[in-house]
């Protein structure tokens, strides 16, 4: 293989879980399929620390996983070193674990509550019969003070040390094997921020010292800066951005990652920027949105071309729209899918609330002005708001989604170069930027 | 008089090993409507001395000290019944662990409805009702339905707004909330920052945060108090305490947090683990990781004193208070700190960064 090839490479990488692990559920076909990654092209090169950043749920735990070959994707490949390891036999693989390693989220529960310290450490070593026997002792008590143990503490039990010092033995654990690539996943969550620094120095240390490359899973965007080199953002299983941090903080980025930047607090109480806060959870991946999966949520989501809309105005609509749906798939009174009564009403108002129920009142429900600048939209929301009002929830529903289709529901977006400039390529996966791309 | 006065809370643990004082001569007060912090790294005696507000520590701990007094009285002498009237009407508490603090095998609702049907608030259809408007007041979409969720079927974020409704349920004046956000997502940790800053502001409800995390108590605190070690080290309005740090502790956070932007090759990090809970260092007790400590930290206890004018602090008095020997004068060469705002552009982030001299930035090994 040659000096440019990445060490570790995933092409179109898929995992799909299934719920119908019962015998009813499989003859009655109701299993429902969870698409944790879905479709991840990924490089590491030697030397090198990828950042993986995504709220809890978006499939980073599974991608890590599949890296390291403790799963099986559904489809794609991971390669290492230029070998795919789907390909690889029984033998192979055992192999394949002296070079890639996993460092896992909670240290405690990672560690055997029952081995003393040293034979956590030792096992890797005669699992691999990487050192003989006799000389395994010396081994451990190096492996520990590289990881800034003392060599005693290789007779103590895991309880005996704090959480930090926990993730330290995890360390040194996977070090046991002289791996290549180690995968940290969310390695310093858990920790004080004094004893996450350190953590975070050390790992910094380690990979001066041994060459080695990291996948650094967290959901703190602010650790992933200081660690990567590069950075990939992950939303419902796909990859929506990937840069380096520079490009990725000081550019143009996607709003997702705008919005997970700007909701990390600032340790300045005088600090007054604007945060996006995003609505709600991150939706099921048992069915994902359509087109870019950010669109439920996305505060700068595209107006249909049509009209001369504002984006935060169609937010709302869209908003209202994706509320009306649910209130329709469910039945029952479209009220209770909708932001009904409007937050902030007191409990006496919402017992009223059925003689205010109107087309004005919903709008101020979700944030729209009463009138709508572009003619055309506000005649077909009026119209679609009257028939809600007037208990046609189907009518209004079917009216709204004809009239008011982003490209951002209809088309998965394309990750899109937009600077290749850098020593890394950024790429991001929005029509924002796709729009621009073609026009160029 | 201040809503919560605690004066001189010590509160032992006997194990094994030895007495652990987890508190130790601890004193402040909250205002009602104030949102006030306690930090500190684990086992620094957050937790502690928020069970201790309402009575809750158990056996094989013990308040051997102080009085904690609500609107006056001290809650630690108050009769059974009394006490069971007090916890949850007037002082509420969110508890660490969202999904352990939940009982499994009740709905939502039901563990809600609870909390006011002891208390007499509501019962019956008007607790239902109330409870449906709590849930959506700390915003959680589709409150008629959530009420017959299970908290298993709630993600963690939804069962941290949860508890925040239980703890509300019977309009607290002061609500404790024990690291409210930790283990969440920074978007849902955003979400419920929003909250609580609405609930200070538009409820006067008065919040005692408990977090390691310095960047939610910039975000929403009105005063912060530092423990390390059971004790106070450093207390203050939240602007001084992040752009004037008196306690080479607090120094030694703030600098530990990894920040956008600063081109840091490596974390500066306090050295040393935190100190042994059953013999702590004679002096100051953050001597043995102190990059500026002299002969007399560790021979004497520095006490809480105005840094301003180093003369005794007062538990009354809202002024910056710190407990460093820098603060009376006896350290020779003073705190070599000093902190930076940087103002890189007019949008973005200004920001403390203590550091700069030597000693600072070195690890434990």
């Amino acid at each position: 293989m040659t000096g440019d090839d990445p060490l570790l490479r995933a092409e179109g990488l898929e995992k799909r879980f299934t719920t119908s692990d019962g015998l009813l559920e499989r003859l009655l076909g109701r299993g429902e399929t969870i698409r944790a990654v879905d479709g991840v092209d990924l490089e590491i090169a030697e030397g090198e620390t990828l950042g993986l950043v995504g709220e809890s749920g978006c499939g980073k735990t599974t991608l890590g996983r599949l890296l390291v070959g403790l799963d099986e994707p559904s489809a794609g490949s991971v390669v290492y070193r230029g070998r795919d390891l789907a390909t690889l036999d029984r033998r192979e693989r055992r192999e394949l674990r002296t070079n890639v390693q996993y460092v896992f989220q909670n240290p405690l529960a990672s560690l055997n509550p029952q081995l003393p310290v040293g034979d956590i450490v030792g096992e890797p070593l005669a699992v691999h019969d990487i050192v003989p026997p006799d000389r395994r002792d010396d081994r451990i008590a190096d492996l520990l003070e590289t990881v800034g143990l003392e060599p005693s503490a290789a007779n103590r039990y895991p309880r005996e040390f704090s959480g930090g010092q926990c993730q330290r033995i995890a360390i040194a654990r996977a070090l046991a094997v002289e791996p290549e690539v180690l995968v940290c996943d969310e390695p310093v969550t858990a920790l004080d921020v004094s004893v996450q620094a350190r953590i975070l120095n050390l790992l910094s240390e380690l990979q001066a010292e041994f060459g080695l490359s990291y996948l650094f899973v967290s959901h703190d965007l602010s650790v992933v800066e200081h660690v990567a080199d590069r950075i990939a953002v992950m939303y419902l299983g796909r990859i929506v951005e990937r840069g380096s941090p520079t490009q990725l903080f000081e550019g143009d980025s996607h709003p997702y990652t705008e919005a997970l930047l700007s909701a990390i607090p600032e340790p300045d109480p005088c600090w007054e920027g604007d945060r996006i806060v995003l609505e709600g959870d991150v939706p099921s991946a048992i069915d994902p949105p359509s087109g870019c999966q950010f669109h439920t949520r996305c505060p700068k989501v595209i107006p249909p071309s049509a009209y001369d809309l504002e984006c935060e105005v169609f937010r709302g609509v869209m908003d209202l729209r994706l509320d009306l749906a649910d209130a329709v798939a469910d039945g029952g009174d479209p009220r209770e899918a909708l932001r009904w009564p409007p937050a902030g009403a007191t409990n006496a108002t919402a017992i009223d609330a059925d003689s205010t129920f109107t087309a004005g009142a919903i709008k101020d429900a979700y944030g729209i002005p009463r009138t709508l600048t572009d003619e055309d939209a506000e005649a077909a929301l009026t119209e679609a708001l009257e028939a809600l009002a007037a208990g046609d929830a189907e009518r209004a529903r079917s009216r709204l989604s004809r009239t008011f289709e982003s490209p951002c529901e209809t088309d998965r977006p394309d990750p899109q170069v937009v600077d290749d400039s850098g020593d890394a390529r950024h790429r991001i996966a929005c029509h924002r930027f796709y729009d621009r791309a073609t026009r160029e | 008089m201040a809503l919560l006065e605690v004066e001189n809370l010590t509160v032992q643990f006997y194990t094994e090993d030895g007495v652990v004082r987890a508190v130790d001569g601890l004193s402040y007060e909250i205002e009602a409507g104030e949102t006030f912090a306690i930090v500190g790294e684990s086992g620094a005696g957050k937790s502690v001395a928020s069970l201790s507000l309402l009575d809750l520590v158990g056996r094989p701990g013990e308040i051997v000290d102080g009085e904690v007094r609500f609107r006056g009285r001290n809650v630690l002498e108050l009769p059974r019944e009394e006490l069971r009237r007090l916890r949850g009407n007037d002082v509420a508490i969110v508890f660490q662990d969202s999904q352990a603090a939940l009982d499994p095998v009740y709905t939502v609702g039901e563990q809600i409805v609870e909390t006011m049907r002891a208390h007499e608030v509501a019962s019956g259809r008007e607790a239902r009702e109330r409870a449906i408007a709590l849930l959506e007041r700390v915003g959680i979409a589709d409150a008629q339905s959530r009420y017959s969720d299970y908290p298993h079927e709630l993600s963690g974020g939804i069962a941290q707004r949860v508890l925040v409704a239980v703890g509300l349920s019977c309009e607290p004046d002061l609500l404790i909330l024990d690291e409210p956000t930790t283990g969440l997502d920074v978007t849902i940790q955003a979400q419920l920052l929003e909250l609580l800053e609405e609930l200070a502001s538009s409820f006067e409800t008065a919040i005692q945060l408990v977090t390691h995390d310095l960047g939610v108590v910039a975000e929403c605190c009105d005063r912060v108090l530092v423990m390390y070690g059971g004790r106070a080290v450093e207390r203050a309005p939240v602007e001084e305490l992040f752009y004037d740090p008196a306690h080479p502790y607090t120094a030694g956070l703030l600098a530990s947090i990894p920040r956008i932007g600063a081109d840091r090759e490596r974390l500066p990090s306090l050295p040393g683990g935190p100190p042994n809970p059953i013999q702590p260092p004679t002096g100051c007790r953050f001597h043995p990781r102190c990059p500026y400590a002299e002969e007399v930290c560790a021979t004497s206890e520095p006490d809480l004193v105005e840094t301003e004018t180093g003369t005794a602090a007062d538990a009354t008095r809202q002024d910056h208070v710190a407990a460093c020997h820098e603060h009376t004068g006896d350290l020779e060469d003073g705190l070599g700190y000093a902190v930076r705002v940087v103002d890189d552009s007019p949008d973005a982030t200004r920001g403390t960064s203590p550091g700069g001299s030597s000693g600072r930035g070195h690890d434990d090994r």
